[in-house]
């Protein structure tokens, strides 16, 4: 950080101008990650482990509901079910884990707020980077648990780092917006919960949006009637679902429309929310 | 805005800060929200009845038009009561809060330490947390890995700087806090009420790296304290702040002393039908020369202060009032709740709208120097006239004061500031903006002769501190009796009445 001159009325204006201030605190988020990651945990006797077993339990739990009591997935079929609900889970836990602290981080550190003149942007950035950070652990696990299971990856798992920014980048936007509203408004942490549980049942996690089709056999049954796909697929989390199962799973490229519709969608929620959040930046600390 | 080449310069001022405004909203959290009072609420909502709807939400101005200017080399000290606005100020200087009006420009690097530490991490050790504020502050990792030894040195940890911060007492965490700031190198310092929390040697400490500011001759320093040795033995100009505006600025000596003097100034009693004595009279006058030009609001009476005016004015039991300056007849409003029996209430004011009052519609038609609006008192002999801080508005008081008493049948209610003959700027603030004009102010001392003349005697004298958007820090709420309207029961009544 240069000593150059400044004034306490921020002199980079603009969005971009803004963006270039929050790039220049790199070092600082940073710092909020690694101190989010070890603050985490801490305490815990399987510490940072935690972040591994926290999604795989609950991809494990899905398992025994979805697959045994509701029979979701065919006989025979249980390591592909058990991957599906892995690789989904992931992902639904990197975005939902980031947004849900998000909600939370402006208005928990009210006392960092009235202390230090600093760009509030790092916070969310810094939630959003720590749980990419579990994610990538995550994925690493995923592709573990594929070669475990007996089944194959392909070279289609190249258009992972695509998929995982993409993510980044729509999570990033959700979460500068719930951590805009939540410093003004303590109830967005209630409605973000409630919006939170909505959305996982909305989201294809454990079951299946189309028939999945293997050597002209239909190994899986779609629980989304025809008629509605085309609407059920505007929820950029199906997308996104839909994109990694395509490329760890299915071996196949994801969609190219589907993957033009979560580009636009990413950097729209991206711009949008960080725009709210950069316009009511210099009042959170006379609300919180 | 930002002109490295002005920086450290000699003359031009490091901090500026120019009719400084900020606004708190104020969410009132209702303690008993029962279901029929949601109803009754909303009907009121229904109603379009917003002066019976609870208030959720209310502005706050915390600030009020502060003009502060320090220089490379000066150490400027701020004083004043709680809830002054001394901690609100700094935020506002460092950056933390927005301004709503005027602006407020800082040249530099601006390091700050308000709270004792409260920003660090309590899961973190003092390590990870001099890194993680260190960086936060915008030092790089490698200037805060070169200062780190010197950082816990000056915090005097020692092996503790590994164990996690919510292990650290208020005073560690407070040195620690203190010497990350220092340590930032910062060109502006700023500093809330935190060296006393440290034992002596680190007070001794603090107040060598204070010297090493003012001697530096590029950094500025800006510090609130309470402690008057501190402010006085640290700092090179001082402000005194109250009710978010700067009542006095100068050399440390002279503010402090005043300050010593005047904040104790909750409430003045001072005995009934007995005047001011002279040697307070002389004090109040010698203050106001210390003291800045001021920046006067238009006159409206806080509510308490409302409350006891129409209180008194009620215990008069009148048959009929009148309020010369009546505004939107707010007061007229809140005397009619008070009164005892219905009573005939009039008003009068310098806009040209009407004011509604009840069923009844009052015309006001004064304008300024036009004495025609005298014709609507002329021929009404009213029991009460009152008058709140509306003679610092009138060019020609004396001739208003006579027409006062003319009309008064039995009481005069005078409410107003005490000021010595002065010029200032008044400022109307609507919801058009910010309008102001010079004007002179006149001294209440003038009338108080002419009503000695007129035969009127003080029944109720009372000596107060300026609250909310009033003028000047005293003010002098009078009730006089025309001939013999006086009785021992309404002396009792009065008494009763009064602020305590």
């Amino acid at each position: 950080m240069a000593s150059s001159s400044t004034t306490a009325i921020s002199s980079d204006v603009g969005l971009l101008g803004k963006l270039k201030a929050l790039y220049r605190r790199r070092e600082t988020v940073q710092f909020l990650v690694v101190s989010n990651l070890k603050a985490g945990h801490r305490d815990k006797l399987l510490g940072h482990l935690w972040s591994l077993l926290d999604p795989l339990l609950f991809a494990g739990v899905y398992f025994v509901v979805f697959g045994f009591i509701f029979r979701m997935t065919s006989r025979g079929r249980g390591a592909d079910f058990m991957i599906y609900l892995v690789v989904g889970v992931f992902a639904w836990k990197f975005m939902e884990g980031a947004v849900m602290q998000a909600t939370t981080c402006i208005r928990g550190r009210r006392g960092l707020l009235h202390e230090i003149n600093f760009p509030k942007g790092v916070l969310p950035v810094s939630i959003c980077l720590s749980r990419l950070y579990d994610f990538l652990w995550g994925q690493v696990a995923a592709i573990a648990i594929i070669l475990i299971l007996g089944k194959s990856i392909s070279l289609q798992i190249a258009w992972l780092p695509l998929i995982i920014f993409l993510q980044l980048l729509f999570t990033l936007g959700l979460a500068f917006m719930v951590s805009y509203l939540g410093a003004f408004f303590a109830d967005t942490e209630n409605i973000v919960n409630v919006g939170m549980r909505l959305w996982f049942f909305m989201s294809p996690l454990f079951y299946y949006v189309d028939d999945v089709v293997k050597d002209g056999e239909v190994i899986a049954k779609a629980h989304i009637p025809e008629a509605y796909r085309a609407i059920f697929m505007l929820n950029p989390m199906a997308g996104f679902l839909g994109a990694y199962r395509d490329s760890l799973l299915y071996h196949t490229a994801p969609d190219q429309m589907e993957l033009l519709y979560l580009v636009t969608v990413s950097i729209v929620f991206f711009v949008v929310g960080f725009a709210m959040f950069v316009r009511g930046e210099g009042s959170f600390a006379k609300y919180v | 805005m930002s002109d490295p080449a002005s920086k450290n310069s000699n003359g031009s001022p490091s901090i500026l800060a120019d009719n400084l405004w900020i606004r708190f909203l104020i969410r009132y959290h209702r303690e008993e929200m029962t279901l029929r009072r949601a109803f009754v609420r909303l009907f009121d909502r229904l109603r379009k009845n917003r002066a019976d709807a609870h208030k959720w939400r209310e502005d706050y101005w915390a600030l009020r038009g502060i003009n502060i200017v320090a220089r490379p080399g000066d150490v400027v000290g701020i004083i004043g009561s709680n809830g002054s606005g001394k901690t609100t100020l700094l935020k506002a200087l460092a950056g933390i809060l927005g301004t709503d009006r005027g602006s407020v420009t800082v040249h530099g690097k601006v390091g700050c330490l308000l709270s004792f530490g409260v920003g660090f991490n309590p899961l973190l050790s003092g390590r990870e947390n001099v890194y993680l504020n260190g960086s936060i502050l915008g030092l790089s990792r490698q200037t805060i890995d070169e200062r780190f030894d010197d950082i816990v040195g000056f915090s005097d940890l020692g092996t503790f700087i590994d164990a996690p911060v919510r292990t650290y007492s208020a005073g560690m965490r407070g040195r620690l806090g203190f010497s990350v700031a220092v340590h930032l190198d910062p060109d502006v310092l700023i500093l809330d009420e935190v060296l006393s929390v440290g034992d002596a040697s680190f007070r001794e400490r603090a107040g060598s790296i204070l010297n090493r500011y003012r001697n530096s001759k590029d950094k500025t320093v800006v510090l609130a304290s309470h402690s008057m040795s501190m402010i006085r033995s640290q700092c090179t100009k001082v402000y005194w702040i109250a009710d978010g505006r700067v009542i006095m600025e100068g050399k440390p000596s002279e503010v402090t002393d005043a300050y010593l003097k005047y904040s104790h100034l909750n409430t003045i009693q001072i005995d009934l039908a007995e005047n001011l004595p002279d040697e307070e009279e002389r004090e109040a006058k010698a203050f106001w020369r210390h003291s800045q030009p001021l920046h006067l609001p238009y006159g409206n009476l806080g509510p308490v202060y409302a409350r006891t005016l129409c209180k008194l004015i009620a215990a008069t039991n009148p048959t009929s009032a009148y309020e010369f300056g009546c505004n939107t007849g707010r007061n007229l409003k809140l005397l009619s709740s008070l009164l005892k029996s219905p009573a005939k209430l009039g008003g009068l004011d310098i806009n040209n709208e009407a004011v509604t009052f009840g069923r009844q519609k009052l015309h006001l038609e004064i304008d300024e120097g036009d004495e025609s609006h005298l014709k609507t008192m002329q021929d009404a002999a009213w029991d009460v006239v009152f008058t709140v801080s509306s003679m610092v508005h009138i060019p020609r008081p004396n001739t208003i004061v006579d027409e006062l008493v003319r009309v008064t049948g039995k009481y005069l209610c005078l409410y107003e500031p005490i000021l010595p003959g002065r010029k200032g700027k008044i400022l109307r603030v609507s919801n058009e903006g910010v309008q102001s004009r010079v004007s002179d102010f006149s001294y209440f001392h003038d009338y108080q002769e002419i009503l000695a003349k007129a035969g009127m005697t003080l029944l109720y004298n009372q000596v107060l501190p300026a609250k909310a958007e009033t003028i000047g820090p005293l003010y002098r709420l009078m009730l006089f009796a025309k001939g013999e309207a006086a009785d021992q029961s309404l002396t009792s009544a009065l008494r009763a009445a009064r602020i305590r």
